[in-house]
């Protein structure tokens, strides 16, 4: 019992911080009008922009899930990490600063708005990018809560049950991005993205030293666990379909051009610092990566033989086994952490679409701010008790769901890069209203199909995520040759704007 | 005048929250060190001493980053005003 009230000091105290960050009088929450609410109308200083993004990438299966991922697969989780991670950066430097620079020039809130107003604000693509982002954020909210929610319970011994956990994360997300939507967001997650990098460290450090140190530790390994060197692993699990399909595609595209990422490539002061979050942010992520697998081998050679959800969670029982009652406080704050900083972005950005898109457009248009302000507020309200609802299915495999959700983004990422591309040969390509909605209807339902109804998943060796990829841009193309495409006005301004960005010398003055 | 006013209430605000941090921390570390028999245990606690002031250094530097890049953008914002 004693130490279960141990490791609850440390996310107590990391739980009061974060709630007078989130409403402490530097998130100006008081001035707030829609669009202040939901982006950094004036632009927000680097290292906001940059942890603020960082810590909400990660989601809650940084911390333990990882480690778990190592435990039973093996060192191949660099492999899958390095194509995540530098696939995602690599597409953030090519298009983070054109969509920071249109956004900035147009006012956009949501990725709909761009893309609609691509297609002469057409309805029907901002409602389907809508859905589909809706969705996907919906759906990545919580399985962030799951995971911390399970560490909380299993370090405290069931002292704070799992259902109080979730209670408590939701309530305490919530709180924060009713009052100050992205301000309170991004403020949180500058303490969170610390935490949970510095602490996956010091955690390293000393699960390295319970077995002695780097080099016996890797020599043990040779012994007694060589496959865990090598692809694919003792389960042969880390095929191509896990490191190339699933890591690049789904969760790299699909991390690098997620709904939440717009808000803060949005929030950026100029498409200069939205490149610079491009080229930094894989290797915060990366840098988290490299001491989870000492993690997860010190834990295969303490406490072997775990299968299954007990294998997710070793380093949690390494820790209860061995560590002091605080040490595991701090482990479980660097959970809530990962977790947290991911759910505050992707409760406000849900919030953020649905009030945007559909809400101000066709269920009460032409309000005042403060009524869209105070129903962005509700809307929130909603979404933490959607959240709560969905975590009672205790889903076992947050790693899937994250997964899943991440290939919504390949339903309109094709046509984001097409839109915003500068080559002669993307632009070259026609693509249609049409086209891109019937792309992602076919995309959507083959998601479907592949995970809900169809008895193998990643037909031919390939993740289902690269079949939707393929599917949405196959029939996107064919529909687009025979229907109608955007006006040339349309066009030239998304062009015109794209090579403004190239010549100007100066940055973008900051709009108030 | 207010210059110093402002360091001093920072500082002050550094040393209540480091004492608030820390010493419960240390207190509960000290108390788990003492009866552990293994060897490699041991190591690994005093490792998280350690551990725990870079915990703490590396949040206190991540937020005075994030609040003096913040600060500076306020100001170049209020001066185009």
């Amino acid at each position: 019992m004693s130490k279960a009230i141990g490791a609850l000091i440390i996310p107590l105290i990391y739980m009061v911080v974060v709630l007078v960050l989130g409403h402490g009088k530097w998130t100006k929450s008081l001035r707030l009008n829609i669009d202040d609410f939901y982006k950094v109308s004036a632009g927000a200083a680097f290292p906001l922009v940059f942890l603020g993004l960082a810590g909400g990438y990660h989601s809650s299966f940084a911390i333990p899930g990882s480690m778990g991922f190592v435990y039973s697969h093996g060192i191949g989780w660099i492999a899958n990490g390095l194509w995540t991670l530098f696939v995602a950066g690599g597409v953030m430097m090519w298009l983070a600063p054109r969509i920071n620079y249109l956004a900035r020039k147009n006012n956009y809130l949501t990725p709909g708005d761009l893309v609609a107003e691509y297609f002469d604000n057409s309805d029907g693509v901002r409602i389907a990018t809508a859905i589909a982002t809706i969705s996907f954020s919906v759906g990545y909210m919580f399985t962030n809560v799951i995971g911390p929610a399970i560490l909380i319970s299993t370090l405290t011994n069931n002292l704070v049950t799992y259902d109080v956990a979730c209670f408590v994360i939701i309530l305490v997300v919530a709180s924060y991005v009713w009052r100050a939507g992205i301000r309170g967001t991004m403020w949180t997650t500058v303490l969170q993205a610390c935490w949970m990098f510095v602490v996956v460290y010091v955690a390293a450090a000393y699960c390295t030293t319970l077995v002695g140190g780097i080099k016996p530790m890797m020599a043990a390994m040779k012994e007694h666990y060589i496959e865990y060197l090598t692809i694919p692993g003792p389960k042969g699990f880390l095929t191509n379909v896990t490191w190339f399909s699933w890591a690049a595609i789904a969760i790299g595209l699909g991390g690098a051009l997620k709904p939440v990422t717009w808000s803060f490539f949005y929030s950026a002061r100029k498409p200069k610092e939205a490149m610079k979050i491009g080229y930094t942010i894989p290797f915060y992520l990366a840098g988290i990566y490299i001491p989870v697998v000492f993690i997860g081998f010190a834990a295969l050679l303490i406490v072997p033989g775990l299968t299954g959800v007990s294998a997710d969670n070793s380093f949690p029982k390494l820790l209860y086994d061995y560590a002091p009652a605080w040490f595991g406080g701090l482990i479980i704050a660097g959970a809530m952490g990962a977790g947290m900083s991911t759910l505050d972005a992707e409760t406000n950005i849900s919030s953020c679409i649905f009030i945007s898109d559909i809400y101000k457009r066709y269920i009460a248009p032409g309000k005042d701010e403060r009524h869209y302000l105070i129903a962005g507020r509700w809307s929130i309200v909603v979404l933490a008790i959607i959240t709560y609802i969905f975590t009672h299915y205790r889903f076992s495999i947050v790693a899937i769901i994250a997964t899943l959700v991440n290939a919504i983004v390949a339903l309109y990422a094709p046509t984001v890069i097409l839109i915003l591309s500068k080559g002669k040969l993307l632009k070259s390509i026609k693509i249609t209203a049409a086209g891109y909605i019937c792309g992602m209807i076919t995309g959507g339902a083959l998601l479907i199909y592949l995970n809900f109804i169809s008895k193998v998943s990643n037909p031919l060796g390939w993740h289902y995520s690269a079949w939707v990829l393929a599917t949405n841009v196959i029939v996107m193309l064919l529909v687009s040759q025979f229907t109608k495409g955007p006006s040339v006005e349309s066009k030239q301004k998304f062009e015109k704007s794209i090579d403004e960005l190239y010549i100007k010398s100066e940055p973008e003055e900051v709009s108030l | 005048m207010r210059l110093l006013e402002n360091r001093l209430y920072r500082v002050i605000s550094l040393i209540v929250l480091l004492t608030v941090l820390l010493i419960p921390s240390i207190v509960w570390a000290s108390e788990k060190i003492e009866p552990l028999v293994e060897p490699q245990i041991e190591q690994a606690n005093i490792i998280l001493i350690y551990g725990l002031f870079l915990i703490i250094a590396v949040i206190f530097g991540g937020l005075l980053w994030a609040y003096k890049a913040n600060r500076d953008v306020m100001k170049s914002l209020e001066q185009k005003k």
